[in-house]
């Protein structure tokens, strides 16, 4: 058939069903296609995402249940939406609707038949029940995101690296992104019908199933329901199935309402119309009943089949625990910013700034470093340090020309200005304590200050300098802000607080952490990158240079720092892959892409690996005083009020999130070791297995195709495809098509008792009452029968006989020629045209047979 | 003597006709005229030259490291190169082969003077007057004197010398300044030969000789004091002329680097910083 008369020929149901989910994939997922800004972020449409409805898990309060439902709010609500017209209507979402699962369907209905694989014959309500509790329960405990093989993620973030630009297309190229493609090649395009995934793996599909079949008890509503009395066992609505929900017990279809789709394929196929979407209505009187037995009997449209129970009435069902979207909470806030003019904060006690603040004041030295002494006296005047004095931080300066040693600074001096809060004179005394325990303490060096010039290009780790600067109080952009916050200082906190040195040193100090620190979440990551992502660097950092020190003398934590060392011994000096493309991995997680994409909700590096009160002490995972060790890792997390249900002991899994998975990694970017190893984690090893069964799939199928076996019944998918007919249809061996319409067999099953192969029809002879005037007159028929029989057959014997004769006749007379010629050639002729006729005849049906066989061959 | 007189005028003559191919808009200026009188002079005495061909031999050059690793922790202003700078950094001879950031060995005023390689050229310190009455006025990008400016503008000229209203500034681009450059390359690349190392020692003997490096006498010394123009009575510069008006004059006189320093005659004297606030 051609293209055209193909989709003429798909019915008008279908079309109508086709047409919603093409609309359903416009709406939602070329959004992911033009749209930029939704990349990085992998939830299909953030809080309208349906599979947020996972918002319980053990350990949570009844007031937590509003908050977190407040995340998840769009999500809940639209779940419960589907699930009301599930329990109404049947699950018209997932075949009407759904994206996810409509999206495969319809390129897997484009692929014959033969070359996908049959699913459909597993067994599905274990499997899937199986997977959902797995889902739900196992998983998260132990640390697996199952979400990242649902078709939520999959599909949308399959559209959506399209438009991300090369990160975009780069996810396809990681562990991550092949698996998610093979799964959908294997479950979605490969998969008989398409809807693999739905019946598998899909956890909405689960409660919609399990609504789908409570609801299906009840007579009101409409479910795809079978007329027991009227299917004649053709298979053909089995065969349509698109989820594989008819079974084919005793020769009648049987729908699981736990897997059925209502998507109207075995309505519209059906010749017998036995089985329709419909409710069922109240029995009403049949037209007429006779000896107990009804006659033009009503309809009955089971939805549910028992054979071996049959129970009425609503059944008690064990509901569970079921979270309904609530309210709102609405997050007022806000901070009332006041602006200070920053003016100039000190004179120059000791004058420097006579010389220094001459512009251009530079010489080049030996090693060709331009050594830069001028300085922007206003910008100092105005930056962090603008109140202290030049010897306060240079304390060795006393003659000119400054001998070199006595030019640098120690950052951990203390200087004359007062710490208001503590009185005593300031420090980062404490700060460089931290830091010469941190990772990072090979910045400090000898005298904490060689290694602290510009000049110094070839440090190996970060001296202080590196991340921090002496900016001014109120950067430019933010000046007029400033500005306008500070004409409110003047009365409200000027009512109190007067004069102006309050006005010029404290409220400045005091609204630059107001309006923010100079740092946003953007700078952080820069900042870190700027070794991290530097892979020359990095990987010939040497990161076993120091003996961890044990903080306090506990013996559990000394244990802690003995396997600490003995990790790094064994893990070598240089870094392993992990570490090298930490800042990579991690630009590949959502945390890192909700910065990119401008949402402050994101996370920057130093928000898990420098948390609030620990910023300077930065150190390896392995290190039990780590924030990122494993002990504390929930701690970190519930930080800031990010994730506060981490700290719960059942919450490990949110813990185990791995955000430097290099597995996310693009494969075409990563260096020869990096690939072997990808195949030793889960998710290497989960792209291998997956791809090898998809190439084991397409080899099988080509080979079979390439075998020349005549089928004469219907080729099923030639993986499966034996199993489906074994235990779907309940048929042994090769299925033959049905030509035929089977009309005589029609009354033999009805109501027959397949074990006794009783029945209770009165019509049939084994039912007949049997009296003697009855038997008799059986018998006589009997004999009539077969005397008419037996001479039907003594006439046909005799015709034979004759026609034999005849015929050798006419041939003895022909070869004498004495007969009449006219008579004989008339009747010659008739012999001839007959014989003519009659290999005619034999030579057509030969014709015909060999068409037919070829046709077959064909097929 | 004739022959010799003789020998002379043609040799003159002739770099005279060779030295004549300029544009038509440069007229020789005194360091021309002096570099040609050198050219005849005896070279340095033997222990003085061979020392000189050994610095030339190791003579490397340092390229200047950018970007640095880490910003700096005082925010600096910013070191834009001026259009004057960019200028003379393309034309003028000196900072052809030394950069506008020449100074280095004293550690005392080196960064002070490079400082003033923004405004004055380097030949306003560097070519001493000798016989001859110099006057300082303004150049600007394009190599034609002005008479006075707005001092707001400063950046975009270069105070040099001149004589005779021409002012004392090679060009690259001259045909004299191209032939020194040719012969510098051209014997740079064989500087292990001995007979190339003599000829870019006397070269560049030539080329410094009309300026005022090699006078050790401190008492003649022309140079090298700030004190020079940085000075109230009789200083170098007529600043009324060059556009500074009285108060401008009175800083520039007053000058409490200048005067920090000029206490102190040596060069490896610390100085101490209290005193300048005195």
């Amino acid at each position: 058939m051609s293209p055209v008369n193909k989709i003429r020929a798909i019915p008008g149901m279908q079309k109508y069903r086709y047409l919603w989910i093409i609309l359903s994939c416009a709406l939602f997922l070329s959004p992911f296609l033009i749209i930029p800004s939704l990349v990085g972020n992998t939830d299909m449409c953030g809080k309208l995402c349906m599979r947020r409805f996972y918002l319980y898990f053990p350990g949570m309060e009844s007031g937590d249940v509003f908050m977190q439902m407040q995340v998840a709010l769009y999500g809940v609500i639209g779940l419960f939406i589907i699930l009301l017209t599930t329990f109404f209507f049947g699950r018209i979402w997932c075949s009407f609707l759904c994206p996810m699962g409509g999206l495969p369907e319809l390129v897997s209905r484009v692929i014959p038949d033969k070359w996908k694989i049959e699913y459909r014959s597993l067994p599905q309500v274990p499997i899937r029940y199986g997977y959902f509790a797995t889902y739900l329960v196992l998983m998260p405990m132990l640390g697996i995101s199952a979400c990242t093989l649902c078709n939520f993620i999959t599909i949308p973030r399959l559209f959506e690296s399209f438009s991300g630009g090369l990160m975009g297309i780069a996810f396809i190229f990681s562990s991550v992104g092949f698996v998610n493609l093979l799964l959908l090649f294997l479950l979605g395009f490969f998969a008989n019908k398409g809807r693999a995934y739905c019946q598998f793996l899909c956890p909405i599909g689960a409660i919609d199933g399990v609504v789908n079949r409570m609801g299906s008890r009840f007579k009101f509503t409409h479910r795809i329901r079978v007329e027991r009395d009227r299917c004649s066992g053709c298979n053909v609505c089995a065969r349509k199935c698109m989820t594989g929900a008819i079974k084919m017990v005793d020769k009648i279809a049987v729908v699981d309402q736990l897997s059925c789709m209502s998507c109207h394929e075995c309505v519209d196929v059906c010749d017998w119309d036995a089985i329709k979407w419909t409710n069922a209505p109240k029995a009403q009187q049949p037209k007429r009943v006779k000896r107990d037995v009804e006659i033009h009997p009503l309809p009955m449209w089971t939805s549910v089949y028992h054979p071996h129970k049959q129970k009425k009435g609503l059944k008690k069902v064990n509901w569970g625990r079921i979270i309904a979207g609530a309210l709102f909470a609405i997050i007022v806030g806000g901070v009332s910013i006041s602006q200070a003019f920053a003016n100039e904060r000190n004179s120059d006690p000791d004058g420097c700034l006579i010389c220094h603040a001459l512009p251009d004041l530079n010489f080049i030295d030996q090693q060709g470093q331009l050594r830069n002494a001028s300085i922007n006296s206003k910008h100092y005047l105005s930056s962090l340090h603008g109140s202290i004095a030049c010897t306060d931080c240079h304390q060795n300066l006393k003659y000119y020309p400054h001998k070199p040693e006595n030019i640098a600074v120690d950052c951990a001096t203390s200087c004359h200005l007062d710490e208001p809060s503590k009185g005593e004179a300031y420090s980062h005394k404490e700060v460089t304590k931290e830091f010469q325990q941190s990772i990072h303490n090979q910045g400090w060096s000898k005298g904490f200050t060689a290694k602290n010039r510009p000049q110094d290009n070839d440090q190996a780790s970060p001296s202080c300098r590196f991340c921090h600067s002496n900016t001014s109080y109120i950067p430019d952009d933010l000046i007029t802000k400033f500005k306008d916050t500070f004409a409110h200082t003047e009365t409200e906190c000027g009512s109190c607080h007067q004069g102006e040195v309050w006005l010029n040193q404290f409220s400045g100090h005091i609204l630059r952490r107001l309006i923010g620190a100079r740092w946003s979440k953007t700078d952080e990551i820069a900042m870190c990158n700027d070794c991290h992502d530097n892979q020359e660097r990095i990987s010939q950092t040497k990161r076993h240079q120091y003996q961890a020190q044990a903080v306090t003398s506990s013996p559990n934590e000394e244990a802690h720092i003995e396997a600490f060392k003995n990790h790094y011994a064994k893990e070598g000096k240089i870094g392993g892959d992990r570490f090298n493309l930490a800042s990579k991995s991690y630009a590949m997680s959502l945390h890192s892409r909700l910065i990119t994409a401008g949402v402050e909700a994101g996370v920057s590096c130093l928000q898990c690996h420098a948390p609030d009160g620990f910023n300077h002490g930065i150190q390896s995972q392995y290190d039990p005083r780590s924030p990122t060790h494993q002990a504390n890792l929930a701690k970190t997390c519930a930080s800031a009020n990010c994730h506060a249900f981490s700290e719960h002991p059942d919450n490990q899994g949110f813990i185990n999130t791995d955000l430097h998975s290099v597995d996310t990694l693009n494969w075409l970017k990563v260096p020869q070791s990096l690939l072997i190893r990808m195949i030793n984690t889960p998710w290497g090893m989960a792209t291998l297995v997956l791809a090898t069964l998809l190439i084991f799939t397409l080899l099988v199928n080509i080979f079979m195709a390439m075998r020349k076996n005549a089928t004469k019944g219907i080729q099923g998918a030639y993986i499966g495809g034996d199993a489906f007919d074994k235990h779907i249809l309940n048929l042994k061996g090769k299925t033959k098509k049905p030509t035929t319409r089977p009309i005589k067999n029609v009354n033999k099953t009805k109501r027959e008792n397949p074990k006794t192969k009783e029945t209770n029809c009165p019509l049939t002879t084994q039912n007949k009452v049997q009296t003697s005037k009855t038997k008799a007159t059986d018998e006589q028929r009997k004999a009539a029968i077969a005397k008419a029989k037996a001479k039907k057959l003594a006439k046909e014997k005799v015709k034979i006989v004759a026609d034999n004769e005849e015929i050798s006749d006419q041939a003895d007379n022909k070869s004498t020629s004495e007969m009449p010629k006219s008579s004989v050639d008339a009747e010659a002729e008739k012999l001839a045209r007959k014989k003519a006729a009659i290999e005619k005849a034999k030579a057509k049906k030969l014709a015909r047979e060999a068409a037919a066989q070829k046709q077959q061959e064909n097929k | 003597m004739k022959h010799f007189l003789f020998k002379t005028t043609i040799l003159c003559l002739c770099s005279l006709f060779f030295f004549n191919h300029v544009t038509a808009n440069e007229a020789v200026n005194l360091y021309q005229q002096r570099y040609l009188e050198k050219e005849q002079k005896t070279p340095l005495e033997t222990n003085a030259f061979e020392q000189l061909k050994m610095n030339l031999s190791k003579v490397k050059a340092v390229e200047p490291i950018t970007p640095l690793a880490l910003s700096p922790f005082h925010f600096q202003s910013s070191n834009k190169v001026t259009p004057i700078l960019e200028q003379s950094a393309k034309t003028t001879f000196c900072v052809g082969c030394h950069s506008t950031k020449a100074h280095k060995k004293s550690a005392k005023v080196r960064s002070f003077l490079n400082m003033h390689t923004k405004t004055i050229g380097c030949q306003t310190c560097h070519f001493p007057q000798k016989s001859q009455t110099l006057s300082y006025q303004w150049q600007n990008a394009s190599g034609d004197l002005v008479k006075s400016i707005d001092l707001a503008h400063k950046s975009e000229y270069l105070l040099v010398p001149t004589y005779q209203g021409v002012a004392i500034n090679t060009h690259i681009d001259s045909g004299f300044g191209k032939k020194i450059i040719d012969l510098w390359q051209k014997n740079q690349k064989h500087l292990h030969q001995d007979q190339y190392l003599t000829k870019q020692a006397l070269l560049w003997q030539n080329i410094h000789q009309g300026l005022e490096l090699f006078n050790k006498n401190p008492q003649t010394r022309q140079i090298k004091k700030c004190s020079h123009c940085h000075q109230q009575t009789a200083p170098k510069l007529d600043l009324a002329k060059l556009g500074a008006d009285k108060q401008r004059q009175q800083a520039f006189e007053q000058n409490i680097i200048a005067r920090f320093f000029s206490r102190y005659a040596k060069d490896d004297e610390r100085i101490n910083l209290i005193e300048l606030l005195n």
